[in-house]
């Protein structure tokens, strides 16, 4: 009896629903539900953000660290190889590989050539002919002129 | 039912009575550790996870004058044993055993001992890092230190020295430039995981230290590189202990190069003993014998006692204070010039003019050109040499001093001495580091070249090259010509005492385009046959110094062939007698004689040689104010005999010494014996026939 008291009174309660004033509850609740919802995915969201970024900024702390090492170990691998070829071009291994290796000697000693050339250099003829009995060659010289001497056009 | 219900009741209560007190117990608890005691839990929990730890600095690299590195640091391996970690120590031990140089049983101690960790080996090589960690063996660890390379080797070791396991220098330039090579040690705090790791994010923080500066040398790596051959190549020749070999620009005192033997190794510098250790040019002091000469030349001629042209004699002994002095060659030199006797090389002669000087004037030389005083060069132990206290010096002892025995110089003092000669008569520093480079953060150490005095003056530096030169054209010192070049220099050979074993030594100043280079070779304790410099040390010098011009790009001049020009010119010498000072002297120098006065007064009151006698052009007139100070003076007596009565009288006279003949034809005898010193007033007969 008590039970279906209330069902009665749950009756007459969802025939409040139909009311206006319910609606206007309903529209609100639901407008809460969904910024709630919202919010939480906001949050989520956020947060998820948030520790994805903290863990890339991790992994790129870890990756710089072990970058750090790296360089760190290529630095030492370069002194050790600078020295090494510093080691290896150093004279006297250059001279034992030259004379062990490939049999070279010591050079014998150096002889200077001294070339002296401030000597004047005196032109020699064979035969000196005067100007005034080349008189036959002096006529040919001329005519070949003549003949060869092209005259730039002018404008006038 | 109901006391039931109440036991029921009590029993809950207690319980949660006894709960409540153990929740306030933890609540108070708590409080007490996260709020009244939080800093020493937060300060402990911090110290769990920061490590602090110190960044060594990186110590200076020490570069050639080319630019190349003779010393530089790399990272090294230390193998630490963590006795905690290690699970099998047998079998640990006896795996280290095969790879590093400790026993058995000094491995297996230590890594069983109560350290949380201990260094096994410091500074291993790199393979053998490499072999340990192939062998994973639990407990071993690695920590990274820095080690002093030295990718020469062997090259100018005793320059550069070389450092200890903690990095300090211990010898040579790494030791007394240890305080600008070593920089400053920083710090490093980091914050770390339960594993080591290093946190990302974490705490990181840095205390930056000073890395070493670099120190740049005049040292240059191929010269240094042949003097060393040098050395090595004359070890194959002659037996003696080691040699040292300085060469030295004069004009600025830089030292191209420093070669000592025997060498070793600073890469491995345990495995030698410390006898090859030793920078003998700078450390060892030695009897420079002939070499000397030079500087007994040297003071006479800028004191005006000597000149190039004055007469002296050589019987092949001379008496101080009845010690008797030979000259190297049993016959003497006879009648020779001064000129002659640097050639020559001839002690006699030098004894007369070392003599000729009073013993405050060569002593004061001596200390000028920087003998018995350190160089100033900054390498650790340098010797100051040996020279006898003034007063204890008596004139045997200015006689042996005048040919370079009773002496003790070490080779940077003779080298930077002759370099004097050389460079126009200053005294330069030795430098061997020319510049420290300090990084950007403030400017570079620079050391300039220093002058520590005017010596002698430019014309007397240079008469004594001309004479240095004719010495090795034609002189003591011919195995070290060059054909091509003007080279001057002078040998050296010391006997030790009661012992047949000498140093031989040669100096020579070499051509090199605007300035002169001082080479200086030394051999130590020589034995055997072969031990005079000009046999032994001159050699080494001409292979040497021909090699330097070479490298050097030094032409040949042939066009200018080098030949001493002696003057043989013979003038009167005037009677000055009454004359003043000034006007006699300068009467004499217009006539081309040179002038020693000696005495206070004004006027001349007695002259050596006498009025009348012609002597050689440029020769010394010696001009006295009191008449007692020429007859104090001592005089060496020649060996008349066997020349002609006129030319004993000539020589006689040339010398101040007053002689009686009797016979005639030529000297077979004489009263003083020669090379006796004897006053100018004493008479001389020389028997003729």
């Amino acid at each position: 009896m008590y039970q279906g008291q209330d069902y009665i009174n749950l009756a007459s309660e969802s025939n409040y629903l139909n009311e206006s004033s319910y609606n206007f509850t309903n529209v609100k609740k639901q407008a809460f539900t969904i910024l709630y919802i919202f919010m939480l995915v906001f949050v989520s969201i956020s947060i998820l953000l948030y520790v994805s970024q903290v863990l890339n900024i991790n992994q790129s702390s870890s990756k710089l660290l072990e970058l750090e090492d790296r360089l760190e170990a290529v630095r030492s691998k370069n002194e050790r190889l600078e020295v090494k070829l510093a080691s290896k071009t150093s004279l006297a291994q250059v001279e034992r590989i030259a004379k062990n290796e490939l049999n070279m000697v010591d050079a014998s000693e150096k002889e200077t050539l001294v070339y002296n050339n401030q000597i004047k250099r005196e032109e020699k003829f064979m035969a000196d002919i005067p100007k005034e009995k080349f008189f036959l060659a002096q006529i040919y010289d001329k005519i070949v002129k003549e003949v060869t001497t092209v005259q730039a056009e002018s404008l006038e | 039912m109901q006391q039931f219900e109440e036991s029921k009741k009590n029993r809950i209560i207690f319980y949660f009575a006894i709960i409540f007190i153990l929740f306030i117990i933890l609540a108070l608890r708590l409080v007490w550790i996260q709020v009244i005691n939080s800093a020493e839990y937060e300060h402990k929990a911090l110290n769990q996870r920061i490590k602090e730890f110190v960044v060594n600095s990186e110590r200076g690299i020490i570069y050639d004058n080319t630019g190349r590195k003779l010393a530089v640091s790399l990272p090294a391996k230390t193998v630490v044993a963590l006795p905690d970690n290690i699970i099998n120590p047998e079998k640990t031990a006896a795996e280290l055993t095969e790879l590093l140089d400790i026993s058995y049983n000094t491995i297996y101690r230590r890594i069983t001992s109560d350290a949380a960790a201990i260094f096994l080996q410091r500074k291993v090589s790199n393979e053998l890092y490499e072999q340990i960690e192939a062998r994973n063996l639990k407990g071993i660890t690695f920590t990274e230190e820095s080690k002093r390379y030295y990718p020469e080797g062997e090259l100018a070791s005793h320059i550069i020295g070389f450092t200890g396991v903690d990095n300090n220098g211990l010898s040579g330039l790494e030791l007394s430039y240890n305080n600008y090579l070593s920089g400053k040690a920083g710090k490093m705090i980091i914050e770390r995981d339960a594993q080591g790791k290093t946190i990302p994010n974490g705490i990181r923080e840095a205390v930056p230290g000073r890395d070493g500066y670099n120190v740049h040398l005049t040292i240059d790596e191929v010269i240094q590189y042949m003097a060393e051959k040098e050395l090595k190549n004359a070890a194959e020749k002659f037996d003696f202990s080691g040699g040292s070999v300085i060469v030295m620009d004069s004009s600025n005192g830089d030292l191209l190069a420093m070669a000592n033997t025997p060498l070793y190794n600073p890469n491995q510098f345990g495995d030698y003993s410390e006898e090859s250790w030793r920078n003998r040019a700078i450390n060892d002091v030695f009897e420079p014998g002939s070499t000397f000469k030079i500087i007994t030349a040297a003071a006479a001629l800028e004191e005006g006692v000597i000149t190039e042209n004055d007469i002296l004699t050589d019987p092949g002994h001379i008496y101080v204070e009845n010690e008797e002095i030979n000259c190297w060659s049993n016959r003497g030199h006879r009648s020779q010039t001064f000129a002659e006797v640097v050639k020559n090389s001839c002690n006699p002669g030098f004894v007369e003019v070392g003599l000729k000087m009073d013993k405050e004037t060569f002593y004061s030389y001596i200390k000028a050109f920087g003998f018995g005083e350190q160089s100033g060069i900054r390498l650790p132990a340098e010797a100051r040499g040996i020279i006898p206290e003034y007063d204890r010096i008596g004139p045997v002892e200015l006689a042996t001093f005048s040919f370079g025995h009773g002496i003790s110089v070490t080779p940077i003092q003779l080298a930077a001495a002759i370099s004097s000669v050389a460079n126009g008569g200053k005294l330069m520093q030795p430098r061997l580091v020319k510049e420290v480079d300090t990084g950007s953060r403030s400017e570079n150490i620079i050391n300039e070249p220093q002058i520590v005095r005017q010596v002698i003056s430019k014309s007397t530096a240079d008469k004594t090259k001309e004479l240095l030169k004719q010495v090795v054209e034609s002189g003591t010192g011919t195995q070290a010509a060059i054909e091509g070049y003007e080279i001057g220099g002078k040998t050296g050979t010391a006997k030790h005492y009661n012992e047949d074993i000498y140093d031989s030594s040669f100096i020579g100043i070499v051509p090199a385009g605007d300035r002169d280079l001082v080479v200086l070779t030394i051999l130590y304790d020589i034995k055997g046959e072969t031990y005079y410099g000009s046999q032994t040390a001159a050699p080494v010098f001409k292979n040497l110094t021909a090699n330097i011009l070479n490298y050097l790009n030094i032409k040949p001049d042939t066009k200018d062939e080098f030949s001493y020009q002696n003057n043989e010119q013979e003038i009167e010498i005037p009677n000055l007698i009454g004359e003043s000072f000034l006007s006699a002297e300068t009467s004499l120098r217009e006539k081309g004689f040179n002038v020693k006065l000696i005495g206070d007064g004004k006027i001349v009151k007695d002259q050596l040689p006498a009025a009348g006698i012609e002597s050689n052009y440029n020769s010394t007139v010696w001009l006295f104010s009191e008449k007692e100070a020429k007859e104090e003076i001592l005089i060496a007596v020649p060996d008349f005999r066997g020349l002609q009565g006129n030319a004993a009288v000539k020589l006689a006279e040339q010398k101040g010494l007053k002689v009686t003949l009797s016979g005639s034809g030529k000297v077979i005898g004489q009263s003083v014996y020669p090379g006796r010193r004897i006053k100018s007033t004493n008479q001389i007969n020389l028997k003729l026939r």
